[in-house]
């Protein structure tokens, strides 16, 4: 036993409660970061030296020393966020693009197709009252330009819907830039992890950048962690490493570069390397079906009721018909024009017969015929869209709770962050008044000893 | 400690600490919602109209389609009925018209019954019926814009023309008939058939005219005869006239009623389409307390730590 080890006892004291303060200042210095892992200093005390053989006597421990600055992550909070994240940007960004499929509708207003198809009956209604002279005429043209205007809607349909597909189509290749960059950064803070690890020292704030990071890329492609003992993470997409630890893959889109081509070719993404397609969640998952399925989907059914209304519509009129399409092809919505001239309008077969006007005024009344078949195709996707929205809302809901499982499990506490602080402060006057006894020992034992009664 | 979740091990996971970051982001999320909410309630008020997208309300808006289309077959059975009358009163005024000439020819008719007619007399009298023609040939060929109402289907504007002195329908090319859609399922014929209000072949009202014309030259014997076939004319036209004023009977009603069916519908429709502005105002201003609330309660979100009591 040293003269000298109270000294040594209250000095590793005094390194242990400072690093201990400066921890805890690190976390209320971060209380309001995102993203921030509060820590803890854990102490240990160190056990005396083990005696030499034979010697007697006692022995005291040797102080205290830090043995380790714990990270207090949540593993199971975080992949629990991690997927709730990913759901949360699926529905939500499926809700967004149904959204835009809806408001193109316009219904129901006085603008929507049904209102425009109501127009183009009363002419023809009109025209099986009035159907020679000036009168027949005039409703001659009433009977092209109102057929021309249910074109111009279906038309306005198609445009709008073939737009919508390229700005996702856009929105996804930017999408694909992101999570590219991102996964390279998670590989780098990776590396820079496992190297300061390596010399010993914490690497706690990278790894709370590098778990940022992660969750960035579950809302973008449905993203999942997996911790490795050296203290890097996998990102796993669909069950497939997108980053091995300091290794990161890329991803890019597959697929038909304009609508025209969607209904033959499905996007994807794909891993670049293998060419493999990844089973992407997150926003990237809604994207690729809205331009896989949702969007050709609706231009389908925009195409279903052009085709009934041109049908419909000419199969009474007979030669010349009234719609066809611009492009001499198939009729579809995009292609739907009402070109014919009105002369050419014929209400009967001779005279004053108005047997086709009154017929084509009838199909408005019909189950099967064109206000049906735009009702049954708008409400449908209407009802689509509100399903969405209330699941985007309930996955919202998820991902905000699952967030907040995870803030209230590793953000920092200042209440008790003040506490500890208190407490190392404390600990740390009693070591320097610790130190203090021991010099005012050793005073009396060096300086005062041999001197009583001097 | 650390390997543990301390989600779990916490009291109920998101009660279990308070962190700033925590109750920054809920009140945050809050604002967001009544915010959101509030939105949408001003929209509401401002737009006047419960549906501002589909979704708000899929069976709302799928009503709201059905009603349209039924008013808009309402607005096509209203302009119908409006044409029908008017197809309709032409008839009667052309039904009246023919009655007079049919009336004056009896007359004329029973005059020339009496045996103290002269030779000269009967001539004159033969001329008058001979002036009636034209005028009749006028009542039949009554038009309603520019159609014959007896015509039927006729290309030309006349249901009767004269060809080398003989008074004869016109060749209908078309369906025969003029009908209007007045209700769902519902078609009433506005025009007249010729044949049913003039007769047709012998019975015609041109031939009989001519006929009586003969008769009253001839002498006071045949014209007493040719009485009966005016007689059966005029008969035939009367029955006509009633059926006219059936039919005119039976459009009014369905104006009426289709009148009534408009009416609802549109009451209809407002209730889907349309907000009821009292309980939408006050979900308003219920919205905009909530909000107001929200901040409120954001801007007290950091909460009094115990820094606030430490030297």
């Amino acid at each position: 036993m040293s003269t000298f080890q109270g000294l040594s006892v209250a000095l590793s004291s005094l390194q242990t409660q400072r690093r201990a303060m400066e921890v805890a200042g690190q976390n209320v210095a971060n209380a309001a970061t995102p993203g921030y892992t509060r820590q803890r200093t854990d102490m240990v005390s160190l056990p005396g030296t083990t005696s030499s053989i034979g010697s007697r006597g006692w022995t005291t421990g040797q102080g205290v020393a830090v043995a380790q600055v714990a990270r207090l992550t949540d593993r199971l909070a975080a992949s629990r966020l991690e997927l709730a994240s990913g759901d949360a940007a699926t529905a939500s960004t499926r809700a967004g693009v149904l959204a835009t499929v809806q408001a193109g509708f316009a219904e129901p207003s006085d603008d929507g197709l049904q209102a425009k198809l109501g127009a183009m009956w009363a002419a023809w209604d009109n025209l099986a009252q009035q159907p020679v002279g000036d009168a027949g005429a005039a409703a001659r043209v009433t009977v092209v330009a109102s057929s021309e205007e249910v074109a111009a809607t279906l038309r306005a349909g198609a445009e709008r819907t073939a737009s919508t597909w390229t700005d996702v189509r856009t929105e996804l290749g930017t999408l694909e830039t992101e999570v590219n960059s991102i996964s390279q950064s998670i590989s780098e803070l990776n590396r820079m992890v496992v190297a300061t690890t390596a010399t010993g020292a914490p690497a706690h704030e990278l790894a709370d950048q590098r778990d940022v990071l992660v969750r960035q890329l579950s809302a973008l492609v449905g993203a999942t962690s997996a911790e490795r003992p050296d203290g890097s993470v996998d990102v796993l997409v669909g069950g497939e490493k997108l980053v091995s630890g300091q290794t990161a893959r890329t991803v890019a889109v597959s697929g038909p570069a304009a609508m025209t081509g969607a209904g033959t070719a499905p996007t994807s993404v794909v891993f670049t390397d293998t060419g493999a397609t990844a089973a992407v969640g997150g926003t990237a998952g809604a994207l690729t079906e809205a331009l896989s399925t949702t969007l050709p989907d609706v231009m389908a059914g925009y195409d279903r009721v052009a085709a009934s209304v041109a049908t419909q519509v000419n199969d009474l009129h007979g030669d010349p018909p009234v719609f066809t399409a611009a492009d001499g092809g198939a009729v579809t919505a995009a292609s739907l024009t009402a070109s014919i001239p009105p002369g050419d309008v014929r209400a009967g077969t001779a005279g004053t017969d108005v047997s086709a006007a009154q017929a084509i005024a009838g199909l408005a009344g019909t189950a099967d015929g064109p206000d049906g078949q735009w009702r049954t195709f708008a409400v449908g996707y209407a009802g689509e869209a509100s399903a969405a929205i209330v699941r985007a809302s309930a996955a919202e809901a998820a991902a905000a709770s699952a967030q907040g499982v995870l803030t209230a499990s590793t953000a920092v506490d200042v209440d008790s962050e003040m506490v500890d602080l208190l407490t190392f402060q404390r600990a740390y006057e009693g070591a320097a008044r610790v130190l203090t006894a021991v010099d005012e020992m050793l005073d009396t034992l060096i300086n005062r000893t041999g001197v009583v009664g001097r | 400690m650390s390997g543990v979740s301390a989600s779990l091990t916490g009291a109920s996971g998101l009660g279990g600490r308070s962190t700033l970051v925590g109750s920054a982001g809920a009140a945050q999320a809050g604002i967001a919602a009544a915010a959101a909410r509030y939105s949408r309630a001003v929209d509401q008020v401002s737009s006047g109209r419960a549906i501002v997208q589909p979704s708000d309300d899929v069976i709302g808006t799928d009503k709201a389609l059905g009603l349209r289309q039924a008013l808009a077959a309402e607005e096509r059975y209203a302009r119908a009925s409006t044409d029908a009358t008017g197809w309709l009163s032409a008839t009667e005024s052309g039904l009246d018209q023919a009655s007079t000439v049919l009336n004056r020819l009896r007359d004329l008719t029973v005059q020339a019954g009496s045996d103290a007619m002269s030779a000269q007399e009967r001539t004159i009298l033969a001329t008058e019926v001979r002036g009636l023609r034209e005028e009749l040939l006028q009542a039949t060929n009554t038009t309603y814009l520019g159609r014959s109402v007896f015509g039927g289907t006729t290309g030309t504007g006349k249901a009767f023309v004269e060809v080398d002195g003989v008074v004869e329908p016109t060749e209908d090319l078309g369906a025969g008939a003029v009908r209007r859609a007045l209700a769902p399922g519902v078609e009433v014929r506005v025009d007249t058939s010729r044949a049913q209000a003039f007769g047709e072949g012998d019975t015609s009202v041109f031939a009989v005219l001519d006929r009586v014309e003969a008769a009253v030259t001839a002498g006071s014997a045949e014209s007493s005869t040719a009485l009966a076939d005016v007689d059966g004319a005029l008969g035939r036209l009367r029955t006509a006239w009633t059926d006219v004023g059936t039919r005119y009977a039976q459009v009014d009603r369905l104006r009426s009623t289709g009148e009534d069916r408009s009416l609802s519908l549109t009451a209809a429709k407002a209730g889907v389409e349309e907000i009821d502005l009292a309980k939408s105002l006050m979900e308003l201003s219920m919205h905009e307390k909530a909000y107001q609330a929200a901040l409120g309660a954001a801007a007290k979100v950091v909460t009094p730590t115990i820094m606030d009591f430490l030297r």
